[in-house]
């Protein structure tokens, strides 16, 4: 697994009001980090600037060395090193199963072997071909987590990946990041579960803009 | 679907053609205007070109390089045009011509009718074809268009043919007696062997009325060493001319004050009424591109309303604005080319069922027709509108915020 060094240097974001206010955070294949707060606090805000989805009004972002200018696309960083998971899981209609795990192979080279291996793990071989609007919400969101794995990113972010689960499905994710973190990557958790941000290393709270660490 | 797990440069080509599938009720539905349209195009580019060459279609189908200039023998002035003609057509590259006399026969001792003649024509032994007319080629019923014929031989109308009965035939060949008149005034007959059958001048060459009797005129070729030394009574003399430079050897004729048959000046005004419709033709074309053009846009724009989320959830994978680019180009382009390959299919249906109705409603033998300025102005069109639309569908497809199509909290 490669290394992954990032670093949030004093982030700020706004919208209409302050979203992210003097943000810092240091990232490494180490980390596991649970970032916790109300709804609408920023979290999904912190989770887009972090995953280079969004840019950032203030403060400095480092990724692997590399400065990240706002203002510029990082289409090539994300495909190469993050892999998402959205709590609306985000998986597109018009294709079934198999087609939407292997999006990401139109924009990198994808290993056969890595994609039979979530398959399997994942337990999700019999809905391979059916439309995802099929699904229930645990098959969706393994779905949706093999895709985020099939390019073996050195970060994972999750968006609140058990909103929508039952227990068994809870459970089922929350072992899959540890088993993911076990294998040298890091794993970023959003989500207002107490629950599950205990499963982290590490836990942030969100509150007001600012991130602490809860100990 | 195998367009995934290895990356290469038709992988985008492959992923456009393969969204264009997946989404095929979204471009089905904006594909119905721009088959109309095409198909409305085409259809008008080809009945304005094929109404005026059927209008032409006789002069259209003759060859351009022909011409039969007329000469009256009794005309010294003419006859005198006949032979600077023939120095000139001598010196002219790509050109050959002969001359051939003809002589009214009748036809009286066979028929038993005096209305029933034949024109004889008196051409050089070997031919390379004759024309009656600048558009009616003489074809034998074997196919043949050349004349090749001994001396006592003729070829004859497939209508005289019919009436020549067992009575004509000897040692299994069938003769026939020509009566020849002379210039002294003296009316010989000669026999000739029938070594060939070919098509009329007129159709039909003769004509029954209710009482039996025939009427109408047939024709007759022999050959000129039949009459070497000697003064036949000649009607007309003609000279059949083949050159590929017609212009100029119509340029001679009018000069020389012959009458002439070609098709040489009926093809050229043809021309120039297809060359004028090209202006209206292009001006429709142009309205009909803008009026396409105003609807294609919003019906993109919806199109890509109906993909923001997608485009969104490639973008948060990994897909840079270059991949999403080539996506909705490629899908584009796919959609305007299919819709033109349809239109040109259903353009032929059309036009054909419009033929049948003309052949079996109106009896008419209607021709299709296309000028290359028509493909041209068609083909044009086409792909202006697919490539302008393909880039303005690609470059909108970047208006989409990443973060505003996700479903974020």
């Amino acid at each position: 697994m490669k290394k992954i060094h990032l670093q949030l240097n004093h982030i700020t974001k706004s919208f209409s009001q302050t979203v992210l206010n003097d943000v810092s955070l240091d990232i490494t294949n180490e980390s596991y980090y649970a970032i916790c707060g109300k709804s609408g606090a920023g979290k999904s805000t912190l989770m887009n600037i972090l995953g280079l989805i969004e840019g950032f009004d203030g403060g400095e972002y480092i990724f692997n060395g590399e400065s990240i200018n706002p203002q510029k696309d990082y289409s090539a960083l994300r495909i190469q090193h993050i892999g998402f998971i959205f709590q609306s899981y985000n998986l597109i209609p018009s294709l079934n199963c198999r087609e939407n795990i292997l999006l990401p192979s139109l924009y990198r080279t994808v290993n056969e072997a890595e994609y039979d291996y979530l398959v399997n793990m994942l337990q999700i071989q019999p809905l391979l071909h059916q439309k995802v609007g099929t699904l229930s919400g645990g098959e969706k969101q393994r779905v949706a987590i093999a895709r985020a794995l099939l390019l073996n990113p050195e970060l994972i972010i999750a968006d609140e990946p058990t909103g929508n689960l039952d227990e068994y499905n809870k459970q089922l994710v929350l072992d899959l990041l540890k088993m993911e973190h076990n294998k040298n990557r890091a794993v970023i958790l959003i989500t207002h579960d107490q629950n599950v941000a205990n499963q982290a290393e590490r836990i942030y709270e969100l509150t007001n803009g600012c991130l602490y660490e809860k100990k | 679907m195998d367009v995934y797990m290895r990356r290469n440069k038709l992988k985008h080509i492959k992923n456009g053609i393969w969204m264009v599938q997946k989404n095929i009720k979204t471009y089905a539905f904006l594909s119905v205007t721009i088959i109309i349209s095409f198909t409305t195009l085409l259809c008008f580019l080809i009945y304005s070109d094929s109404v005026i060459f059927n209008r032409y279609k006789e002069e259209l189908q003759a060859s351009p390089y022909i011409s039969i200039a007329t000469s009256s023998v009794e005309d010294e002035k003419e006859e005198q045009a006949f032979r600077i003609l023939s120095e000139k057509l001598s010196e002219l590259e790509d050109t050959h011509y002969y001359t051939y006399v003809e002589q009214g026969i009748s036809l009286e001792h066979i028929t038993g009718s005096q209305l029933l003649t034949g024109m004889m024509r008196v051409v050089p032994a070997y031919c390379w074809g004759y024309y009656y007319s600048a558009t009616q080629r003489f074809v034998q019923s074997k196919g043949e268009k050349r004349i090749a014929l001994s001396k006592g031989q003729a070829i004859i109308s497939e209508e005289l043919y019919n009436l020549l009965d067992d009575a004509y035939s000897k040692d299994g060949k069938l003769y026939i007696s020509i009566p020849i008149q002379y210039s002294d005034g003296a009316v010989h007959p000669q026999k000739f062997e029938v070594v060939g059958v070919c098509n009329s001048d007129l159709s039909p060459a003769i004509i029954q009325d209710e009482e039996g009797k025939l009427s109408g005129c047939v024709d007759i070729f022999v050959s000129a060493d039949n009459f070497t030394g000697k003064d036949i009574e000649v009607l007309d003399k003609e000279m059949l001319i083949y050159s590929k430079h017609m212009e100029t050897v119509s340029n001679w004729l009018e000069q020389l004050n012959l009458s002439n048959d070609t098709s040489y000046k009926a093809k050229k005004i043809a021309d120039e009424e297809m060359s004028k419709s090209i202006v209206v033709k292009s001006t429709i074309a142009i309205a009909l591109l803008f009026l396409l053009g105003v609807n294609l846009y919003s019906s993109f724009s919806n199109a890509l309303n109906e993909r923001k989320f997608e485009i969104g959830v490639r973008r948060a994978i990994g897909a840079s604005p270059v991949d999403i680019i080539l996506q909705f180009f490629v899908e584009g382009l796919t959609v305007m080319l299919a819709d033109m390959l349809i239109s040109i299919m259903c353009s032929t249906i059309f036009l054909c069922l419009y033929r049948m109705i003309r052949f079996f409603i109106y009896h008419e033998k209607w021709i299709i027709s296309i000028t290359g300025y028509s493909i041209a102005i068609f083909v044009c069109c086409c792909i202006f509108l697919s490539l302008t639309y393909s880039i303005v569908f690609a470059v909108m497809s970047l208006n989409v915020e990443v973060v505003h199509y996700l479903k974020n909290e």
